[in-house]
Formats: structure tokens, C-alpha cells, sequence
């Protein structure tokens, strides 16, 4: 008996049999089309006077034909656009925002609940509550968290009590810090990529702080508070966990809670000539404190520092930015500095394209010039370039060795407020780091 | 049987049956050498069913036309092969003299000549100025945004939107809204009847029932508090009234704005695609020239009318000029769509330090006028807020018509126009009035440089009784170039193109049509003559403009059949 024949499927034969139905999608088409336009031509002498004339078609056949590969490409993306647009329609129709807004806010406007987003401790919700027991004050609760829950931030605080006619100001702060993907490579300024270890951290503040504004953009602020701090083991199972590598005696604080009393002054002037992109505006901080242990006394340290940043105008809308800051940390007498209080580099803060304490030591030095230029309205690129040092004692070191450099380029959006949101990215000898911020900064 | 020498044989056959049939596009894509007289199209302003009022969600149509509409170009292959050969899609509803009929669109108006000084300042004005010595009832207000509007009934009944001026800005908006009334009033659209009021706020009376919607996007009652917070952010006249454009009530039931792409599907009169209408795709230049660039389809509107039709209006005109309507004109305008992905990643690799022109010459000489330039003005590369898919259709030959009605704006009518802008700082007439005038030149120039600029073509008996082609220079009438500089030259052709003679004309404005080849024209047979136009100042020839004449079969004259502009 004779077997049945088997046809095979051979390489190569799939492609073929795509263009084969490509050609023959393309026939049918056309055979249609033409279809209807012989209809069309034949019913034209009818339509001609009529008062109901058929419309006419922005596109030939042969256009039509022309353009059908282009538009069977184009289909995922028109798919995917209309989507978009009807997302955005519903959003600007049914006024989804300005109610949602409406609804998270009681109906006098003096409290609500507002969504917030911070990049160190993640998403959230604030409550806020104006005018409780004084007319200036503002009460605001916020509570975030990371994704995973290994950042998370539980905050009261409220300010802007007015005492002595106004003269002064006051306010308050509880807040409870749960960071658990806190890293350390070393200290000083040749600690190793390689030698990172990982731990989490919990803080305690309780804070009280009273200030003034002697003069317009000056405030002079004084703040007391304790502080209860502690490093506990990471979640973070990638890397070696800091008990393993240190002790107490090669870095303080690792394993002795600090219980902090401390006293700090700051001073700020900030003056600006059009929030969300100034063309010429200055930030000047001055800070200064005391930190005593007041459990087993054995962390008593002081800190000062500085943070300078000047925008001047460049060119045609183009500005740049220049930032100076520095800082020391110093121990009294024998008494030690938990890690977690020295200087630092790293982060969108300081030097862009490290992570978040990358160099740590007792003083801190650190330049940026970032140039800024407008790409769209209310929106501007700029590239930037920061530069860095932390050392033992800077006084002894003011020279380029080992001094740590990032560069890199982002875009703002911006509105007649302020500042809406920045993204950018930055570059160092340890790679590159994406960075995302809201309503933060000059 | 798919073996490999097989194989070939059938990729051989698909690619040569793919390439005859792309190269039988390519060809049916094509420019026809014959001329074709244009199909009439039925008059638009028959009565048709009402259809119902329908609203366009302005962030929708502009993410379409930013993103939609310009990734669906990049892979329009007909569209990038006619742009390759030269032979874009013209205009659908033209008819063979390449002009647009009276519509429910467009009415021709000044270019048809005989426009005074009055007629201009009259514009679309049929003398219903609000009475500020009567009381006005608000029905209607607008407490959101940054130039507050409220809409009143006076004690006529008649129905009016007010619009004011940004604070510290008298005459910007109000300005420019009543300026760029009468003047796309006299190129040919419908727009409302926009009157300049001055008048005391106590004559306004909050009505019942007034409905805003407040900060929290919460509509409800409109209640005193509200109306003294709205008239406490316009700005008072050192006489203490206020200046407010009175725009009336447009005639008709409303029903929304037009799209400048496709056709509205329950509009029956509406048969030619938006983007495919000369007075829409013509109206790039005159919305450049005005610096009319919030073009979109919210500034538009339909009314259906009594007579049973739907009649198009272009509205809002407070952002024209100089004005952006609550500020000043920003530099970009006019150079960049607001969202403008070209200009945005050209900006983001060059850092910026490449500085546009425009960038430099922001000023704002007059408040009350804002920043209206004409340096650096470029109509062809003009750029509306969001893409403009009937801006973007438009060829050299909706220019021409565009052109042709803006340089029919003489000095004297420009600076009529003005004068009903009634702006408060003195120069500042003169200086819009001249700003216009250099915009205008700058059009023509550019425009009448591009496609010949002959026009006006008759055919006249002269006192030989010969029978003679009579046109005029538009450049030469308009005083951009001179009659002195100026010649030009003809060429007969035959039905077939094939060239019959040819002849130098010099600064005549006659052609002589005795040559025995017209008068050997006859039944479908057609003559073509294809005049050239050359300037003393310029080595080349024009390209050319042709005539189409024919034989009449029912009385034996000759007439002008059609005529084609090449560019």
C-alpha cells in the first residue's frame, strides 16, 4: 500500500508565505476599492445636482493602496495613541483631578489629605490641617513607604505658630525613620565600590525649633531636639552585612544605639526673581550644632557647614547655577561620631552618579555648576557637573587628590509656582544613577 | 517543488510583481498633463437636517494633532512621494479660475476690489453696540482662569460674551480682538460681531441663577462675593469704567467647533475634506500675517442657521497680534508649536547655545500692543500653537490665493483697521498699523516671488476689434516690484502641450489673440498660453501661469476655459 505523502514546511518557506499574503491583501483591496469606485463613477450623474452630494475622500485609491503598508504599521502605535487620548480626555472631561482634589478637602479648605513622594522614603499621603489652635499654624501627618516597605517615613510636625506679636516663630516635629537599604563602602575618600555593605537604620526625632525673619528672604531658625538612633541588620541579603565587616571599634555607632540631645542654629537667605526657573537668585545656608549622647555618653560631636548656590543669567533665558557647600564634623575631647553623622557625598544632593553615602569622613567639601537651558515652555534641560572630596581634615587636604567627580544632564518642568519636577541623570567613576525629585530645589 | 532554485524563481516573480505594481502607484499618483476643468461642487448653504451640537476636547485634538496626526504623516507614502515629485494634493474645492466659491465657509470680500476706509471699520458690525447707559444682566461667568469673562443681556435682549484685558494691559487683548475681526471679516470668514465698550460696572446686575465653576472644579451659584471678586480682577479706565470687547451672540444654534481635518459625518452640505478647502488651508498665510496662532479647533464654530444650514465661523481673535490674550505674545509664537518634539530635541543636543533669531528680538514697545514683530517673520515656516492639518495640506497655489487677499489690505484700509482697535497709548496705532504693513510686504514677497503673480485674466475686445488676453501684476499693483522692471513673455500651446509659438510682450498688460492658431480653436479643442513674468532685477523667468482658452459651441467666442499656476 502506497503512503500518503507528506508535504514539510521548509526554512525560509515562512517568509515567502508572508509576502504571498501581503500581495494578496493588497489585490484584494484594490479589487474592492475598485469595486466602489465604479459604483461611485456610476452613481455620480445622479448625486451631481443632488442636495445630499457624497462626500468627497480626502484620499485617492491608488493613494490609498500606496498608503496601506504604512498604515498597517502604523496600527500598534495608533492603537496605543488612542488609548492615550482617551485616557486623557476622560481625565480632562470628567474633571477627575480637581474632584479627587475637592474630595480629599474639607469643604472650608482648612484640611485634606494630598499624595507625596520623596525619593528616600518613597510614596505617600499627607494630612494637613491649617489654622488648629492658632490662625498661622499648619498641622501636616505624612506617612510613605518604598514598594518593598525598607523605606518607610511617619511624620507629625507642626509649624508656623506665631509668638510675641509675630516676632517669632514656632513649631514642632515627631518622626520615626525606617530605613533598611542604607549602605556604607568605608570611610574616607578612597573607600572601594567593592567593599559595600549594607544595613538598616531607625531614627526617632522629636524636634522643637523657634525662629525669625529679621529681614525680608533672612530667616534665622534655633532647633532642639533628641534624637534616638540605631543600625540593625539590612533585608538586603546581595551584599555583606556591616556586622560582619565592622565593630564598634573600627566604626562607631554600628552597634551602640545614640541617644542625641542636640542644638542646632540655622541660618537661611533666599532671594529669587522668578520661582520655577530664576534667572538670578541666591540660597544661602548656615547651619551649626551640638550633639550630645545622653545615653551611655559615648558619642558628644559637633557639626557646621555651609551650603551656597547662586543662579545668575547667562544668556537668552540660559542661566547657570553655581553651588559651593562644605562641611566638618568634629568629635569633643575622646568622644566618637556615630557613621551616620559624618559628612557624605553621594546622591542627588551632592554628587550625582554615586549612591546615597558613598564617601563619608569627618569634613566635606563640594562644587557644582550646572548650566540650564529652555527646550519648551516651562520646561528646561541642563547638564551639570559636580565635584567633591571627604577627608579626615579637609584643612590638610585642599588639593584635587582624591577628589570625586559626576557629571551628567536632566530635564525640569516648571510653573509660575516653582519647581514641579526634575529628572536626571548622572555619571561617576561608579557608573550612572537615575534620579527623580518633586517640587525640590532652585 | 520548494526547492531552492524554485524558491528564487517565486521571490523573483513576488519582487517583480511588488515593483510593477508600486511603479503603477507611483505613475497613477502622477500629475496629468491635460487640464481638467474642476467638477462645481453644490452650494454649501442648502437646508439640511439639524444635526446635534458636538464638543472637542481641546487636550484630545491637540495630543492628535501633535503625536497622532504627525507619526501617521512620517508613514504616508503617497503623501512623501507626491512631496518628492513636486506634486502635492491641491485644494478640492476650487473651480477652474483655482478661486473658491461663496460658501458656508468663506464669502469673497476684499479682494474683489471696492473696499473703503468705512467698509473696513464696519466690518461684520450691524450697529448692535450693548447700550452702556442701560442696565446689563450677567447670565453667565467665568471665575476660573486668568482673565476673568462673563456673558450679559441687555434691555434689547441682545446677548453678549465680555471680554477683558490682562491687569496693567489696557487695550492688549480688546485690542487685537476687534482689529482681527475686521480684518478676517474683510478677507473673506465669518466671524462675530466684536464692539469695543466702555462702561460703568454699576450698570451690571448679577441674574439669577449664574453658575460658576470654582477652583475646585465645583460648579454652583454665582453669588455677590463672587461678582465683586470677579470685577475686582479687571482693570478700571483712570475714569473708573471698565474696557471690555462685546462680542454678540452668534446667529444661529450653536453646534460646535469645526475640525480642520476630514468632514463632519451629519453635516450633508459638507462634502470636501477640511484639510483639502483652499480658504482653510489659505488661511496659514492670513492666521501668520495676523499672527493668529491658537488656530485650533476651539476657535472655531458652527451656528446651524434659520435658513436651515450650518455656517462656519472663526472666533476668538484676543490672541492675535501682539496678545497672547493675558499677556504679551511670547517670542516663540509663530516659530514653535507649543509642544514642538523637532524643536525640543534640536534644543536638547545643540544645549541650547544655538540662539534662534527670534529669541533676541522679544520687546514690547506698546502694552497695550505686546510683541508683534515683523523681523524674522517667515510665512512658510510659520507655526500655529498645535500642528494644523489644513495649515500643513497647504501648497503654493493656497498661498497664492492667501496673497492675493492679503495684499488687497491697502495702508489707508490697514490703518482703518486699527483705529477700531481704539488702543489707549498714542504711537501705538502707527506702530501696529506699520508692523502690518511689513508683514503684509513680507507675505506678498514671498508668495509673488514663488508662483507668478499675474492675475485678473479677461478676455477684451480692443478698437481693432482684435480680440486681446488682459491680467495684471498683483506684485507690480501692490508696489512691490515696479512696472518699469517688469516683462513678460507668452508661449502657445496645443491641447497636447506641443509648443505653437512663442512671444516677448514686453510691459504690456495685453496679449493680442489674432494669431491664426485662435482662430483655428474649435470643438473640444483647447489653446493654452503660458505666461512668464521677469524682473530687470532677476536673471530667471518666472515659472508660468496658463490660460486655457476654448470655443464656445453655442455662441463661437472664445472663452477662458480655466487656468493653472506652476510653482
Amino acid at each position: 500500500m502506497q503512503k500518503p505523502v507528506k508535504f514539510k514546511q521548509k526554512a525560509g518557506q515562512c517568509p515567502m508565505r508572508c509576502l504571498q499574503v501581503f500581495i494578496l491583501i493588497v489585490f484584494t483591496c484594490t479589487f474592492f476599492s475598485f469595486g466602489r469606485l465604479v459604483a461611485q463613477e456610476e452613481k455620480k450623474p445622479e448625486t451631481q445636482n443632488k442636495l445630499l452630494a457624497k462626500k468627497l475622500k480626502s484620499k485617492s485609491t491608488w493613494e490609498k493602496i500606496l498608503d496601506f503598508p504604512g498604515d498597517l504599521l502604523m496600527l500598534p502605535p495608533k492603537l496605543a495613541l488612542e488609548t492615550s487620548r482617551e485616557v486623557l480626555e476622560f481625565v480632562d472631561k470628567s474633571k477627575i483631578v480637581p474632584k479627587t482634589v475637592d474630595r480629599l478637602t474639607s469643604d472650608d479648605g482648612l484640611r485634606g489629605v494630598r499624595p507625596t513622594y520623596s525619593t528616600r522614603t518613597g510614596a505617600g499621603f499627607y494630612y494637613f490641617q491649617k489654622s488648629l489652635w492658632q490662625q498661622t499654624s499648619r498641622l501636616k501627618m505624612t506617612a510613605t513607604s518604598s514598594f518593598n516597605g525598607d523605606r518607610m517615613k511617619f511624620e507629625f510636625k507642626q509649624n508656623e505658630f506665631s509668638l510675641l506679636n509675630g516676632f517669632v516663630r514656632g513649631g514642632y516635629l515627631y518622626r520615626y525613620t525606617k530605613l533598611d537599604e542604607e549602605s556604607i563602602y568605608g570611610l574616607g575618600p578612597l573607600a572601594e565600590k567593592e567593599n559595600r555593605s549594607d544595613y538598616g537604620f531607625r531614627q526617632k526625632l522629636t524636634e522643637i525649633c523657634l525662629g525669625i525673619n529679621p529681614i525680608t528672604n533672612l530667616s534665622i531658625n534655633v532647633t532642639g531636639s533628641y534624637e534616638v538612633n540605631k543600625v540593625r541588620p539590612s533585608h538586603e541579603l546581595e551584599h555583606t552585612p556591616i556586622f560582619e565587616i565592622y565593630d564598634e571599634s573600627t566604626l562607631p555607632g554600628v552597634e551602640e544605639p545614640a541617644d542625641l540631645l542636640t542644638w542646632q542654629v540655622n541660618l537661611n537667605f533666599n532671594r529669587n526673581d522668578r520661582p520655577g526657573n530664576p534667572t538670578s537668585a541666591t540660597d544661602f545656608r548656615i547651619h551649626a550644632g551640638v550633639f550630645n549622647d545622653i545615653g551611655e555618653d559615648h558619642f558628644d560631636f559637633w557639626r557646621a557647614g555651609f551650603d551656597f548656590t547662586q543662579v545668575v543669567h547667562f544668556f537668552y533665558e540660559r542661566t547657570l547655577a553655581f553651588r559651593i557647600a562644605a562641611e566638618t564634623t568634629e568629635p569633643f575631647g575622646d568622644k566618637k561620631i556615630p557613621f551616620y553623622y559624618l559628612s557624605e557625598l553621594g546622591s542627588e544632593e551632592t554628587i550625582r552618579g554615586f549612591s546615597r553615602g558613598r564617601f563619608r569622613d569627618r569634613d566635606m567639601f563640594l562644587g557644582s555648576l550646572e548650566y540650564r537651558y529652555p527646550i519648551l515652555r516651562m520646561v528646561d534641560a541642563y547638564i551639570f557637573a559636580d565635584a567633591g572630596k571627604v577627608a579626615f581634615d579637609i584643612t590638610k587636604e585642599m588639593d584635587t587628590k582624591n577628589l570625586q567627580t559626576g557629571y551628567g544632564g536632566g530635564v525640569r518642568v516648571y510653573n509660575s509656582g516653582g519647581l514641579v519636577l526634575k529628572t536626571e541623570f548622572g555619571v561617576s567613576d561608579d557608573g550612572g544613577r537615575f534620579y527623580f525629585s518633586l517640587n525640590k530645589g532652585l | 517543488m520548494f526547492g531552492g532554485e524554485d524558491k528564487l524563481d517565486v521571490r523573483k516573480i513576488c519582487f517583480k510583481l511588488l515593483l510593477t505594481l508600486l511603479t503603477t502607484l507611483f505613475i497613477a499618483c502622477g500629475r496629468t498633463a491635460h487640464f481638467v476643468v474642476p467638477e462645481s461642487l453644490p452650494d454649501d448653504r442648502v437646508p439640511v437636517k439639524e444635526m446635534a451640537e458636538r464638543d472637542i476636547n481641546i487636550l484630545g485634538d491637540g495630543f492628535d494633532k501633535q503625536f497622532t496626526e504627525q507619526l501617521e504623516q512620517m508613514l504616508d507614502l503617497s503623501r512623501a512621494y507626491r512631496r518628492i515629485s513636486n506634486n502635492r494634493k491641491e485644494a478640492l474645492n476650487v473651480n477652474a479660475l483655482d478661486n473658491v466659491e461663496n460658501s458656508s465657509w468663506f464669502e469673497n470680500r476684499i479682494h474683489l476690489g471696492g473696499w473703503t476706509e468705512e467698509m473696513i471699520k464696519r466690518g461684520p458690525d450691524k450697529g448692535h453696540v450693548p447700550d452702556p447707559g442701560s442696565t446689563w444682566t450677567i447670565f453667565r461667568a467665568k471665575a476660573e482662569g486668568v482673565t476673568p469673562g462673563f456673558s450679559i443681556i441687555d434691555e434689547q435682549g441682545q446677548r453678549y460674551v465680555m471680554k477683558f484685558d490682562p491687569i496693567g494691559y489696557s487695550g492688549l487683548s480688546t485690542g487685537a480682538e476687534v482689529v482681527g475681526t475686521k480684518l478676517f471679516y474683510a478677507a473673506g470668514f465669518h466671524v462675530p460681531e466684536n464692539y469695543i465698550v466702555y462702561f460703568d460696572p454699576k450698570i451690571l446686575k448679577l441674574g439669577d441663577d449664574v453658575k460658576i465653576t470654582d477652583e475646585k472644579g465645583r460648579k454652583r451659584l454665582m453669588n455677590q462675593d463672587d461678582f465683586a471678586a470677579l470685577l475686582g480682577r479687571i482693570e478700571r479706565q483712570p475714569d473708573g469704567t471698565m474696557r471690555a470687547v462685546a462680542s454678540k451672540y452668534i446667529p444661529g444654534k450653536p453646534k460646535g467647533p469645526f475640525r480642520y481635518q476630514g468632514t463632519r459625518k451629519d453635516d450633508f452640505n459638507d462634502i470636501v475634506p477640511h484639510q483639502h478647502r483652499r480658504e482653510l488651508r489659505g488661511l496659514k498665510y492670513i492666521a501668520a500675517w495676523l499672527n493668529h496662532y491658537d488656530t485650533k479647533a476651539n476657535n472655531s464654530y458652527t451656528s446651524y442657521l434659520d435658513e436651515g444650514y450650518l455656517r462656519h465661523w472663526l472666533i476668538d481673535f484676543g490672541s492675535t497680534l501682539g496678545s497672547q490674550g493675558d499677556e504679551p505674545m511670547p517670542a516663540y509664537i509663530g516659530h514653535e508649536n507649543t509642544i514642538d518634539p523637532h524643536a525640543m530635541v534640536g534644543r536638547l543636543l545643540t544645549l541650547g547655545l544655538w540662539v534662534k533669531p527670534w529669541e533676541k528680538e522679544w520687546n514690547v514697545p506698546f502694552k497695550s500692543i505686546g510683541h508683534f514683530e515683523s523681523k524674522d517673520f517667515d510665512p512658510q515656516s510659520y507655526d500655529p500653537i498645535i500642528p494644523n492639518p489644513a495649515f500643513e495640506n497647504a501648497t503654493m497655489r493656497d498661498a497664492f490665493w492667501a496673497a492675493r487677499i492679503i495684499m488687497s489690505f491697502s495702508d489707508s484700509l490697514l490703518r482703518a483697521a486699527v483705529e477700531t482697535g481704539n488702543y489707549p497709548e498714542p504711537g501705538a496705532n502707527e506702530y501696529l498699523t506699520k508692523r502690518l504693513i511689513e508683514r503684509r510686504d513680507i507675505v506678498g514677497r514671498y508668495v509673488f516671488s514663488r508662483i507668478n503673480p499675474l492675475d485678473g485674466f479677461a478676455l477684451i475686445q480692443n478698437k481693432k476689434g482684435d480680440l486681446e488676453l488682459k491680467f495684471r501684476d498683483l506684485a507690480v499693483d501692490s508696489g512691490l516690484e515696479q512696472r518699469k522692471k517688469s516683462g513678460y513673455r507668452y508661449e502657445l500651446l496645443s491641447k497636447n502641450g506641443k509648443i505653437l509659438d512663442s512671444h516677448m510682450v514686453g510691459r504690456s498688460l495685453n496679449i493680442n489673440l489674432s494669431s491664426t492658431y485662435f482662430k483655428k480653436i474649435s470643438g473640444d479643442d483647447n489653446l493654452q498660453v503660458r505666461l512668464q513674468t521677469k524682473r530687470t532685477d532677476n536673471l530667471n523667468w518666472s515659472k508660468p501661469v496658463a490660460v486655457y482658452l476654448h470655443r464656445n459651441e453655442k455662441n463661437g467666442q472664445i472663452e477662458i476655459l480655466g487656468l493653472r499656476r506652476f510653482y
